[in-house]
């Protein structure tokens, strides 16, 4: 499908939708909390990659991941022309305590993903977790931690590789 | 944007760059595969991530405002290839011409894969496993399967209608079938030809047991 997709036809678009639309649109809604402002960005994003040619390479491999990642983006860059969401906070908190048992749905993927975040050094996590689960920017995470932007960075950037590389070691092993 | 991208990768999948930093660096990744795949694997982690969150339901209109806004006529919606639709259009003319009496439903179907399931567990060696609810309480299903895992047979007391079987991967669920029902219990037989170490029920999109297979 990836081939596909990315030489824009026509079929390929609607089963990307068909297969990741439910995951997108609660990319969305995980990151703006407004079921209404979700759709608008899951269309409006979906409906640029379909119409700009080019916009994804079968070199980027996934387009799940590659879906994903421009849906999130966008998301938080309309989040953070508004208000920041109470929201965040209330998932944030969910990874207060990684000791305590998850209270979701999916809890089969949540253990797993809470598995790896638990092995990442505590620093790292800590970076992890308030750039993807409490939406800060970089320059706000190292404000909060007193530490150097460039610092903040690194574990951030570490944290995802390593994050990255337990979960597809968890998934073929 | 010259220079690789380097940790920025991680950081423009997680959405952390500003528009324009996010601009360079996917403009760099087209001509650089070592920042291509860099850029990939960032945004898998990142998909994973976000594929462990809570999923919702998209609306049923969110659909065809993306299809219809990209031109997609709505005839053309679930439209496979061609010559997947060429296959279509022969295997319904086919069923066309069979007599009624030859038509199979879907409880014989069921029947069927039961047997076949009946025939695997009688012929050889088989291991199995306990569905386990969230609250690691065992309940009272099992999946039978190969040793080689080669097929498997999911048996659920008093299921729940439409609960789904999903093989757990990846950071991902794939749908696997429907139980059928028969009176209190239900099974799904699945000649599928590999090894899978982790099954899912679902009701809904709601996970409410796993299993691990040990091979």
């Amino acid at each position: 499908m990836a081939h596909a997709f990315a030489r824009r036809e026509a079929w390929a678009f609607a089963e990307a939708y068909r297969r990741f639309g439910n995951l997108l649109y609660s990319v969305a809604l995980n990151v703006l909390g407004a079921p209404q402002d979700a759709e608008d960005c899951v269309q409006d994003v979906l409906l640029r990659v379909w119409r700009r040619p080019g916009a994804f390479a079968t070199q980027r491999g996934s387009v799940r991941a590659f879906l994903v990642v421009c849906v999130r983006n966008d998301a938080i860059s309309r989040a953070r022309s508004g208000a920041r969401r109470a929201r965040l906070a209330e998932r944030a908190a969910q990874y207060a305590s990684l000791d305590e048992e998850p209270e979701i749905d999916d809890f089969v993927e949540q253990r797993r993903v809470r598995e790896a975040i638990a092995q990442l050094p505590a620093e790292q996590r800590q970076a992890l977790v308030l750039a993807f689960f409490q939406g800060k920017t970089h320059v706000q995470i190292a404000q909060e931690l007193g530490q150097p932007l460039g610092t903040v960075k690194s574990r951030i950037s570490l944290a995802l590789r390593k994050l990255g590389s337990a979960l597809s070691i968890g998934a073929h092993s | 944007m010259s220079e690789h991208a380097g940790e920025n990768a991680e950081l423009y999948a997680l959405g952390l760059l500003d528009e324009p930093e996010a601009a360079a660096i996917e403009l760099h990744a087209r001509t650089c595969e070592e920042c291509t795949i860099r850029l990939e694997e960032a945004s898998i982690a990142v998909a994973d991530l976000c594929a462990a969150e809570p999923i919702s339901p998209a609306p049923k209109t969110l659909e065809s405002r993306v299809l219809l806004g990209a031109g997609i006529a709505p005839k053309r919606i679930r439209h496979a290839p061609h010559w997947q639709a060429v296959g279509a259009v022969a295997a319904a003319l086919l069923l066309a011409f069979i007599p009624a009496w030859v038509a199979v439903d879907r409880t014989t179907l069921a029947r069927s894969d039961d047997n076949r399931a009946i025939a695997r567990l009688a012929a050889g060696p088989f291991d199995r496993a306990t569905f386990m609810s969230p609250s690691r309480q065992p309940m009272d299903a099992k999946v039978l399967y190969g040793p080689h895992g080669d097929w498997y047979y999911v048996v659920v007391m008093h299921p729940a209608p439409g609960m789904h079987v999903a093989y757990v991967h990846g950071g991902r669920m794939e749908m696997l079938g429907t139980v059928s029902m028969h009176g209190e219990s239900g099974s799904l037989y699945l000649p599928i030809n590999h090894k899978m170490e982790e099954l899912a029920l679902l009701q809904g999109s709601r996970v409410v047991a796993d299993a691990r297979l040990v091979y």
